[in-house]
Parts: structure tokens; sequence; C-alpha cells
């Protein structure tokens, strides 16, 4: 668009032509044109005016909004105790025109590619029984939202009135963990503003007897604001396995109050014959590198202490003696907290993160790590200091009991999530297996004969029960008919096709590292004990980052027709 | 936005909890003061101007949200009769598509080396001129033509066509609407003597039964489907449709009929009509001509055959009947997947066939109603003096020649005497050789006419190709000699005229970029250029033609003369054709909603409609061993229109609609080893695409369904065209499929 400045008309008076002012032109259009052009003068000055609104339309002031078309579709009474707004959707009437995806963009001013309401496609495999089922789904503002339950800074509150979710975007630093803990993938990471934004049903429009955009804009009326209540929204005896549509998370995880109401028989069908694209093909996730170091570095560091403490309290080594081994393992674990702030849009505020230490286990996990480095200086203090040598037994278990505490909170933060793929049993075996492995396999470097290749040899060990779980998934990838509901499997078919390299390297390096510290045994010279164990261990580090970043980036989950943008 | 009394303190001390500030006031929300409800505190506009929308044919009324004069935002029009307050993704994305980094804001010729190089205007005009009238002297004036368009204002195809044909000595020219609206435009002609879609969209909530014949218009016009919804009669629903669409989601009975045996089957429902006698005897006596020869036509179309010939069961054909047969307001609403065929002038007749022969036209509720493509098709169809003389006039004919010459004041030999090639005509004209040089305005031909491997060959064969287009980047601008930069909608002024003949409004409400020009404009400055400038003097703004297609129409079946000027358009919110002079005089203002054939006067002659009817004929390209596959294609997004030149401009749209795809039945994918997201290969006799494929039930076996927005897509059509209206037929080509790499489909649609 040209910018508007003033050009003097200097074009030469044609009287074939209206005389016009030469307002808001750029010089650069009109110098370019010769001075004896005059209707080409007239004609680009004439594209720069704009369409005089007086001219044609003397009513402008007076635009309506579309108040009297949706008073059917607001609720009609007032809010009781215990009740909550909900979005009801009737899925006879939408029909995949996504105006409720664009309005909700344009009537809320929000950026370029963001939008709060997603439209997803509901198919059919069955010969018999073909449907194209369009599906408008937005935040569901749950009874008992996942994204309130994770967030480590209080950045989401539940209207005791309304029952609307709302995000403090002010409050927001950018974890990204309602992201994983919202099952329907409602909350969207705004990178350029390094903060999470959500539908909020526009709440302020309510207030005003407005029906949010979305519920506007339906040329269908498929969307409504109904009033519902915890009870009889997701009533306790319903079946456990209920969810919203086919394929959908499943709704005991947060009680979503959303309803879908639908009179086509077709697309209640029990077989796994229905499918939506979220169920039928499967993305590598986000990776999350920082996450990763962070796991990996704290879960090595807390594992070194591990074993410092046991060998303290076995009596098979001084305190002072294992000094080293501390003070290295504190340096990782300092490195490897500090990792995670990379991951944060916003990360200056990181302060604020144990706020949420009632309900969110990231709030907890950073306390814990929080007291665990202070402990460790502790520790440190009394393995330097021989007159404190008596208490640095306690300061050592101390340390080790609270980063096993920090490395619990960690392992039940994507717990919580209740994915499957990321279930206790599969996050256990892979954070302890990390723990311990790499624990062992860098106190090795600090420690001489066989004891250290013993050690080593454990460490590898470790790690390699730390893949078991994707070991699992690989296999089941080579199940013939993968149902939709087999996440083992469909996470399997990344590793084998997306995901080859990464899940490559991770054998490889565990071979390794096998092969070098069963070497080591053999060994008894210093200094090639040392160019044996030192690649042992950085394989054994890099077959771990590599895993874990597996963890993230080929899980799979029940996804609600529409996540995938 | 921070008071200003407030000072920000330079090292502010941590806040723990911060439930608002900067971020959270980016969203704020405010009551207009213009009446709008509550909008972005960011956008919140001084003035609204109302234009009715640039894509498809619905016609919806947009309001374009000012703020200091310029456009900032769009919303639907909740006053306009078509959409009352709804819009569909690309209204409401509008303004969108206006700011892209490819706007032609330059004239740009073609050197020698093959690149582009900005020129002045001057320099445009005068190597147009120069190219082309070389090009006529050398070859003769037939030797230049133009392929027009149904997305720019009347007043610009008016002005096109006169300074084409009248001007230039241009014969040939014709426009995209080739493409969708010719066989709807032939078949109203040859039944009722003038191309008149008879109803307007009150009629669909007032039906008890629709039938929708080759349409999707939850898709394709989802406010159209809107007032489908609206119908509180509880209306029967019939869909006639090879796929499942979201359309036969919704229908009482979906007519899964194989690809391209409608005219058998809407023959056979005649001839079952006829039988159970739903005859309306009274109206075919009165207002038609030719029903003892139909009745004696369609008796062969017994239900056994059409079963048979249809795959549709004895048993549908007659709940059919008995549906149609019952229902007092029935109407019949066809859109491409009739008029693009090689018999869809005879398909849209058998449709029209249907309703006269039960009288279900001229009444409230009925009608056989083509539900148009493009914003202004029916301003292309009237005015775009292409196919037609002005006003629905004949070339051929020396009094309308004649009447066209006294009211525009022209000269009458400068009146072309013969006909206009058509479309695929003139393409065989280029390939012949005797069409050297091409003007193509506001069309992709390179990605929508069929079979386009081809055409991309043509259009580089030719001596001399003018683009002008908003884009420099669209397919065939890219195979341009020279690109002329256009204005686009929302940049300019003039009308639309809609599916149901409503003339409505388009505002210039935000400035084209560079040098851009308003199509009207550039007409200008080449007529001058030209040397005809003079012949067109007295067009100076679009209102002025506007002023000459009152005069054009008066006493044409589209007669407009009662339209006194664009303000009482935005007044009445839009105004149906026809509206008289007389008109105005008795009734004032007009009705909202005016259908035609009331008085069951058609504008034959005898005032009688014809029923017309042909032997269906064979497929041109049956499948075979080789090419097992029938190729159905269409629209197969609400978020992208056509070949996506603006729509993909816009990130939100581009977000909404699917990745190229072939929806495959999985009896088929299971027996070619296709999984769900497969990259496959889709190969005819004349290209092949490369796309994922969607496994569903939604197509039958053996069939397969690609959207017409895919480049790729067109390169596997076969050129056919209906003999009658020559419009292309997109939706029957034989093609085969198979598994390309042995990835599976992941990292789809995703990043």
């Amino acid at each position: 668009m040209t910018s508007p400045a003033t050009v003097p008309t200097t074009a030469r008076s044609n009287p074939a032509l209206p005389e016009v002012a030469l307002p808001e032109v750029a010089f650069s259009v009109l110098d370019s044109v010769p001075e004896d052009f005059n209707l080409l003068r007239h004609l680009l000055t004439e594209q720069s005016e704009l369409t005089a609104v007086e001219l044609f339309s003397n009513r402008h002031v007076e635009a309506t909004h579309a108040g009297a078309l949706y008073q059917a579709l607001m609720p009609t009474s007032a809010l009781q105790s215990g009740q909550q707004y909900a979005f009801e959707v009737d899925l006879d009437a939408c029909s995949g025109c996504k105006a409720c995806v664009v309005a909700c963009h344009t009537l809320n001013g929000l950026d370029e590619q963001e939008t709060w309401r997603k439209v997803g496609i509901l198919n059919s495999t069955a010969v018999t029984l073909p449907i194209v089922q369009h599906v408008t789904t937005a935040c569901h503002h749950c009874i008992d939202p996942g994204c309130l339950k994770g967030c480590p800074v209080l950045a989401y509150e539940k209207d005791a009135m309304t029952g609307i979710v709302r995000h403090l975007d002010d409050q927001c630093f950018g974890c990204k963990y309602c992201l994983m803990m919202c099952p329907y993938e409602v909350p969207q990471y705004n990178a350029s503003l390094g903060i999470v934004r959500k539908c909020d049903m526009c709440a302020g429009r309510l207030e005003v007897g407005e029906a949010p955009a979305c519920v506007q804009a339906c040329p269908n009326s498929a969307i409504r604001i109904s009033i519902v209540s915890a009870e009889t929204s997701r009533p306790e005896d319903a079946n456990k396995n209920d969810r919203l549509l086919d394929t959908a998370p499943l709704n005991r995880l947060t009680q979503p109050t959303t309803r879908y109401i639908s009179n086509r028989r077709d697309i209640h069908s029990p077989s796994n014959e229905i499918f939506s694209r979220e169920c039928a093909v499967d993305a590598v996730q986000p990776g999350h590198l920082p996450l990763v170091a962070m796991l990996v570095l704290t879960q090595a560091s807390v594992g070194v202490w591990c074993v410092v403490a046991t060998v303290l309290l076995l009596n098979l080594r001084s305190a002072s003696s294992v000094f080293a081994a501390s003070v290295f393992a504190t340096l990782v674990g300092t490195i490897g907290v500090h990792a995670a702030l990379l991951h944060l849009g916003r990360p200056w505020l990181a302060f604020r993160s144990i706020l949420g230490w009632r309900r969110s286990w990231l709030s907890r996990e950073a306390i814990a790590f929080g007291l665990y480095l202070s402990a460790a200086a502790i520790a440190i203090a009394c393995c330097v200091f021989k007159e404190l040598n008596s208490v640095a037994t306690v300061a050592v278990c101390g340390t080790a009991f609270l980063g096993c505490l920090a490395v619990v909170c960690s392992a039940m933060i994507y717990i919580a999530t209740r994915r499957e793929l990321w279930s206790p049993a599969r996050t256990s075996l892979e954070f302890v297996g990390t723990t311990l492995g790499l624990g062992l396999a860098t106190t090795s470097l600090f420690t001489e004969g066989t004891a250290a290749a013993v050690m080593l040899l454990c460490g590898t060990a470790f790690c390699t029960s730390s893949l078991l779980p994707k070991l699992i998934d690989w296999r089941a990838a080579l199940k013939p008919n993968l149902l939709w509901s087999d996440f083992s499997g469909r996470s399997g078919r990344l590793l084998r096709v997306d995901l080859r390299n990464a899940f490559s390297i991770v054998i490889g390096c565990l071979a390794l590292g096998s092969c070098l510290s069963v070497a080591l045994f053999f060994v008894s010279h210093t200094s090639l004990r040392v160019s044996i164990a030192i690649p042992a261990v950085v394989a054994l580090l890099v077959s771990q980052l590599f895993t874990r970043w597996l963890y993230f980036a080929s899980v799979v989950f029940a996804r609600m027709p529409g996540a995938i943008a | 936005m921070i008071p200003s009394d407030v000072k920000t303190k330079r090292w502010p001390l941590p806040v723990l909890h911060q439930r608002t500030g900067k971020l959270t006031e980016r969203l704020n929300r405010e009551t207009s003061e213009i009446g709008l409800g509550s909008l972005p505190t960011r956008k919140l506009p001084d003035a609204v101007m109302k234009s009715v929308c640039g894509f498809c044919s619905t016609g919806c009324g947009l309001n374009i949200h000012l703020r200091d004069g310029v456009a900032i935002s769009v919303t639907p029009d909740v006053e306009y009769p078509v959409n009352t307050g709804m819009a569909c993704p690309k209204g409401w994305e509008s303004l969108r598509v206006l700011d892209a980094p490819d706007r032609a804001t330059t004239p740009l010729l073609r050197q020698a080396n093959g690149d582009f190089q900005a020129i002045s205007w001057q320099q445009a005009t005068a190597t147009f001129c120069d190219r082309f009238k070389s090009i006529q002297a050398e070859h003769g004036p037939e030797s230049v033509a133009f392929l027009s368009t149904g997305q720019i204002a009347t007043e610009e195809m008016f002005f096109l066509g006169c300074l084409t044909k009248f001007g230039m000595g241009i014969v040939h020219g014709d426009g995209n609407t080739r493409q969708c609206m010719a066989t709807a435009a032939v078949a109203y002609k040859q039944s009722f003597g003038f191309d008149s879609p008879p109803f307007t969209y009150a009629d669909l909530e007032l039906s008890d039964v629709l039938v929708f014949v080759g349409a999707n218009p939850c898709l394709a016009h989802p406010i159209i489907w809107q007032r489908v919804l609206q119908n509180r009669n509880n209306p029967v629903l019939i869909v006639i449709d090879p796929r499942k669409t979201e359309t036969a989601m919704a229908a009482n009975e979906h007519v899964a009929l194989m690809p391209k045996s409608d005219l058998a089957l809407l023959y056979g429902l005649a001839h079952l009509l006829i039988e159970a006698g739903a005859v309306d005897q009274d109206f075919v006596k009165a207002h038609t001509l030719g029903y003892e020869e139909f009745r004696r036509h369609v008796s062969t179309f017994d239900a056994q055959t059409v079963s048979q010939q249809t795959g549709i069961s004895v048993e549908q054909l007659h709940r059919l009947v008995h549906l149609i047969a019952g229902g007092k307001r029935v109407s019949f609403w066809w859109t491409m997947g009739v008029n693009q065929s090689y018999q869809g002038v005879r398909t849209a007749q058998s449709i029209i066939n249907l309703a006269l022969l039960t009288g279900n036209i001229g009444r409230p509720g009925t009608g056989a109603n083509s539900i148009t493509g493009q914003s202004n098709a029916m301003g292309s169809r009237l005015f775009s003096n292409t196919t037609n003389l002005l006003g629905h006039r004949d070339f051929t004919s020396a009094e309308d020649r004649q009447c066209v010459a006294e009211i525009l004041s022209i000269p009458v030999d400068r009146i072309p005497t013969k006909n206009s090639l058509a479309y695929d005509q003139i393409m065989a004209g280029i390939e012949s050789g005797h069409i050297r040089g091409l003007w193509v305005i506001a069309t992709n031909t390179a990605h929508s006419w069929i079979g386009s491997s081809r055409v991309r060959e043509l259009l580089a064969k030719l001596d001399f190709l003018v683009v002008q287009d908003m884009y420099h980047s669209t397919d065939t601008a890219r195979l341009a000699d020279l690109v002329l930069p256009a204005a686009g909608w929302g940049e300019k002024e003039g009308t639309f005229i809609n599916s149901e003949r409503r003339v409505g409004t388009i505002k210039r409400a935000s400035r084209a970029p560079g040098q851009a020009l308003a199509d009207f404009s550039i007409l200008r400055l080449l007529a001058d250029a030209w040397g005809c400038g003079e012949l067109f003097s007295k067009w100076q703004r679009p209102v002025d033609v506007f002023g000459a297609m009152k005069q054009i129409s008066a006493g044409r079946a589209c007669d407009i003369t009662g339209i006194e000027d664009y303000a009482m358009l935005d007044r009445c919110g839009g105004v149906q054709w026809p509206w008289t002079v007389s008109d105005a005089a008795t009734l004032g203002v007009p009705p909202t909603h005016r259908r035609l054939f009331q008085d069951g006067r058609f504008y034959h002659s005898d005032g009688r409609a014809r029923f017309i009817f042909i032997e269906p004929k064979a497929v041109p390209e049956p499948t075979c061993a080789e090419y097992p596959f029938v190729l159905l294609t269409g629209r197969g997004s609400v978020s992208q229109w056509h070949t996506e030149t603006r729509t993909a401009k816009s990130p939100m749209l581009r977000q909404l609609s699917p990745a190229p795809s072939v929806e495959v039945n999985p009896s088929d994918a299971a027996r070619l080893g296709i999984s769900y997201g497969d990259l496959v290969e889709v190969v005819s006799r004349r290209g092949r695409a490369e796309v994922r494929a969607i496994v569903t039930s939604n197509v039958q076996p053996n069939q397969l369904f690609m959207a017409m927005h895919d480049l790729q897509t067109n390169l596997l059509t076969l050129e056919s065209v209906d003999s009658e209206s020559r419009q292309p037929c997109y939706k029957h080509c034989a093609v085969n499929l198979r598994r390309l790499k042995k990835e599976s489909g992941v990292r789809y649609g995703c990043s």
C-alpha cells in the first residue's frame, strides 16, 4: 500500500477530464508518470481515492449486528449455583463451512493464523455406511480443566459464576504445559508473544448479552450456549469410556461440558470404521529440546548423588573422596535445571513457576529441584570441611532423597497428562533407567579398578532399560490392521518411518556403550581406561538424550477431530 | 493502552500474579458505537461501507469496516436479504487476500532473456497496441482474441466487450463463465426463450420438497445451504450425486447414481411421474410445447432399464417419484454436476422438464433453478458482449446490431456480424495458428481450463499473451508477455449480479498497491492508446456504463431501467431483474423477493416453455483395464475459491483447506495396498498427479474424487465439451491409481 503524501497539482488540466485534487498519492506513483500523460495521472489519482461513504449510504452509522438472529441460541434463564455455560453443537446442522473458525479469528482480533475454533471431520471406511461429518470444536470449558490443574503460574481461572475457563495472558510465562494437559489441545502457543492464548467463550460478549463470535457466525445455527450442571453434564455413573465423539479423548480426563447432538445413527457407530484424520495419520510431535536436556541432565545428576549416597551408606568410601563426583553432579544438575528456561516463552518470569504448588506437578518439580540443588551445596560443603564429615552422609543422603523426589515430580508432570504412552509404568521405566544408568556411568568416571567397570556395565544396562517402552512400540507396529486406539503401534509406525534415524542412533549408542563397558574389564592402563570410559559415558548420554526426545516426538494419543489445523 | 498518567517504573518490582496488562489488552473487545456489537478494540471502525462479496454467485452482503476511510475489517451484513448476517470464510477474509507480496504493482514486460521487467503504463499500453495491431495487420482482425471472467464488475465486462468488439475489431472473446454457467444459460434460453433463472432465494425456505442435482451447497454455497436449513416446512431433501457429500448426508434420499447416468435417471423419473399421474395437465396444456413428443421419448425409460443404467434400485426410483409427486411446492436445484457435462444442456433441460411436467414453476417454493458459480457470472451472461450481443442479443441479427448501435451511438458497422468462437474453439484456434494474440482478464486459464497440460503448451505458442490480473504469480500470468496490474474487489466500484438475478454494488474501500488500476481504468487507458477513446468518451466512471446497461436492457427480459442508481441498490438490499421503469412507477420500492413466470408466460414469442430432450450418449472416455477408475472433480473445500489465485493469499483460508488429495473407496484402497495419507499417483492418458490418499466410503468403488483447486487435477481431465453450450465436462474421465512410495502417511498436514 502506498504511503499517503500530498502531491502538488502540477498536472496540466485537460478540459475533457473533471478537475480533481491530488490528495494522498505517493510521490513514487505519480512522479514516474510523464506530465503529458494526463489520463493516467487522473486514473491513478482516482484509484487512490476511496468510495465516499456518504455517496452510497447515509446509514453507515446505523449498521446493525446480528443480535436478533442469535437470541434463540442463547440461554434463556439465569445460571443457578452448580451450573455453568457450555457450548452445544448440533452436528446435523454443522455442514463444515468453517465460518465459526474465521469469525472467531476476526471478531476476536487474533493473530494471523490464530483461531480458537477448529473444524474436524469424521469419515468412515464402512462400505455400507459412508459418512462425512464435520465437527466444530473449541474449548470445552471443562468441569475439571486439565490446563488449570497443570498451570504452574496460576494463569488459568474457572469463573465461579459462568464456569468459563479463562487464561490470564499477562500471568502466563509460556511453559506450554497446558498444551500437554489439555486432552483436546485447546490452548495454543503464540510464539511471537511468548504466551499461550485460548477461547474464553467470548465472556465479554456474554456479559453484555451478545453471543460468542462462533455462535453469531454459524449460518446453520449449529452452535448454541446452553446451561449445564456437573451432574447432568457428566454424571458420575456415566460409562468410564465415554467420549464426546468417536475417536475423541476420554471424557473422564477433564469432564468437558460441550454437548454434541445428532440424530444421525451413523456417526455413533461403535465400530472402528469411523475415523478422523487425527487418528488416521500421525505426525511427529514437538521434541522439546530444552526439556530433553533438562530431564536427562537433572536425572544424571540425581543418579550420581544416589550412587554417592549408597557408597557412603555402605561405608565403601570416605565423604571427602566423593567430593569430585558430587561437584560434577551438582554442576550438571544446575545446567539441566537452567536448560528448562530455554523452554519458556518469557523466561524472566520463571520465578512465578512455584505459585501452583498446590496442584501443579510442574511447580512441585521446580521447588523440588530448588531444594535439591540447595541440599547439594550443603552436602558438598560437608564433604569439604573435615569437621563436618560426620554429618556428610546425612547431607548426601538428603540430597539424593530430594533429587529422587524431584525426578518423581518430573515423571508426574507427564504421567498427569494421562496419555497412554506416558503411563506411570512407561515413564518410570524411562526416568529411573536414565537416572540410575547415567548416575552409575558418570560415577564410574570417578572410580578406579573393577568397580568402575562394574558400575559402567550396570549403567549401560539401566540406560538400555529406558528404551524398553519404545522397543515395545517398535514391535507393536508390525500388527496388521492397526486400530486407531492402538497408540503403541501407531507410535511404532512413527519410529519406523519418520523417526527411524533417531531410533537408530539410540540403538547405536547403547551398543557402543555396551562394547566399551565390557572392554573396560580387560584394560588396566589408566590413560587407556579414560579413553574408553569417557566415550562410553558420552555414548550413553547421547542415547538417553535421544530416548527422551523420542519420548516426546513419538507420542501418540487420542485426539479431537480438528486438532490438526 | 496504558493511561498516560501512570508512569511506568524503569525497574518495576516483579509481580507475582498479574491479572491484566498489555498482553490482556491486546484482546480487549469494545462495543462499537456504530451498532456492530463487540469488536476488537484494536480494530474498532468509525464507519461502515456496504458491498456484495466478490467470490461466489450467492452474492452475500458484507459490511466493510472503515477507520479514517480505509478498510480494516469485514463482517457479514445483517440487513442484506441474501445472507442475513452470515458469510462463509472466503467472505470473512475478503480484505486479507488483497494484501500479498505477489500483487502486480506495475506493468511487467517479458524480456528477451525470459525475465519480467517493470515498465511504465505508457510503455505497457503502447506495447499492447503495437503488438496486437501488428498481429491483426499480419493475420487479420480475427487473429487476436480475449478471455474474460465472471469475477469483474458488470460495468467492466460491458466496457471490455464494447472496447474489444466495437473498438479494436476483435471478433472472438469468451469468458471463464463458459466453464461454469454456459450450460445453464443455453438450457434456459432454449427452454424458456431467455437465460432466466426463475427463482429467488426465499424459494429455498418455501419448498416442501427440494431436489439437488449435482450440487453440494454445503461446501460450494454455504449461505444457500443456510436458507435450506431455515425452511420451516420440514422439507424432504433429495440429493442426486455419485458421492456422499455433506449435502447428501443431510438428505432424506441420497441418490448415489453412477457418474453421468443423470440424464437416464431424470428421464426415468419423468416417465414414472407421468405413469403415476403426477402431470399438471392444465399447466402443461396452457404453457408448454412438446409434451406429447417428450412423453413418447421417455416412455422407454422404465424403472428396470433406468435402474440398470444408473445403479439406483427400482424401490428408490419409486420412492423418489412418490416424494416428487406428493410435493406441493417442489423445487429443483442444480449446479456444476449438471453443467460440466458433455450432455449438460439436455440434462439441465431434463430437470426443467420435470418442473414443467409437474407444474412446479412460477409459484413460491418451486422452480428449475440453476445456482450460479462466480460472483458475476450472471452479469457476464447478460452484458459481457461475448457469446451474445449486449443484453442477450444476437450478433447475427441486423436488427439487434442496429438497436445496439443506436443506443450506444456507435457506427453499426463497428459491430461484428458473426458470433464469437467459444473458449474451446479459441484454444483450438491457437493450436491451428489462427489465433496468435490473446488477452486474458481476471482468469487463470493455465490452471482452470480442462486438460491443462495442453493448455500451457498452447499459451506458450502465442505470439503475444497479455494477462490482466491482481497478481503476477498466477499460472497464466507466468506465461504472459505482458502483465497489466489490476485492482481487485474492494479496490474498485461497480455492480455484480447474483444467482437470483440480484444486482448489488461493490465499493472502493482499500487502496490498490503501486500503479495497479481498476480494470475499468485499464480499459480507458487502452481505448485511448488504441485510438478509439472517442467512441467511449462518455464512459468516465463505472456508473456511466451502468447507465448504458440500463438503456441496453430496456424492453428485454433483463430490463433494469427502473433502478435509479447505485445508492438505490444499497438502499433496497440489491434489486432483482427485471425492474422496469413501469414496475418502479406502479410498485415504487422493489419487493425483496421476486420470482419469474408467475403468470405462466415464458419468453418464447408464443409464451410457451419447451420440452427439449435427446437420447443419452455414452461417456466420451469409458474406463478400461488400463484406466479403471472414473475421476470425479469438484469443490474440495469451502475455504478455497477455484484456482486459489486470491484465497491462497489468506493464511487463515490456507490453514482451513486440506492438502491436495484424492478420495478413494476402502475396497479399492485395500486392493491396491493404499492406506489413508499414503502418497499416490493418479494417471490419465493426458497427465499425472501426486497426491495423498483419503480412504473413505464417500466415494463409490471404482471412482475417485479430486478437488479442482489443485493445479494437478486438470492435468488429468479430458477436453470434451457439450455440443450445445460448449461447456467442458470436468466430471468424468478415466484414470488409474497406484501407491507411490512405501512410506505411510506421516507428516501429513501438520508441522
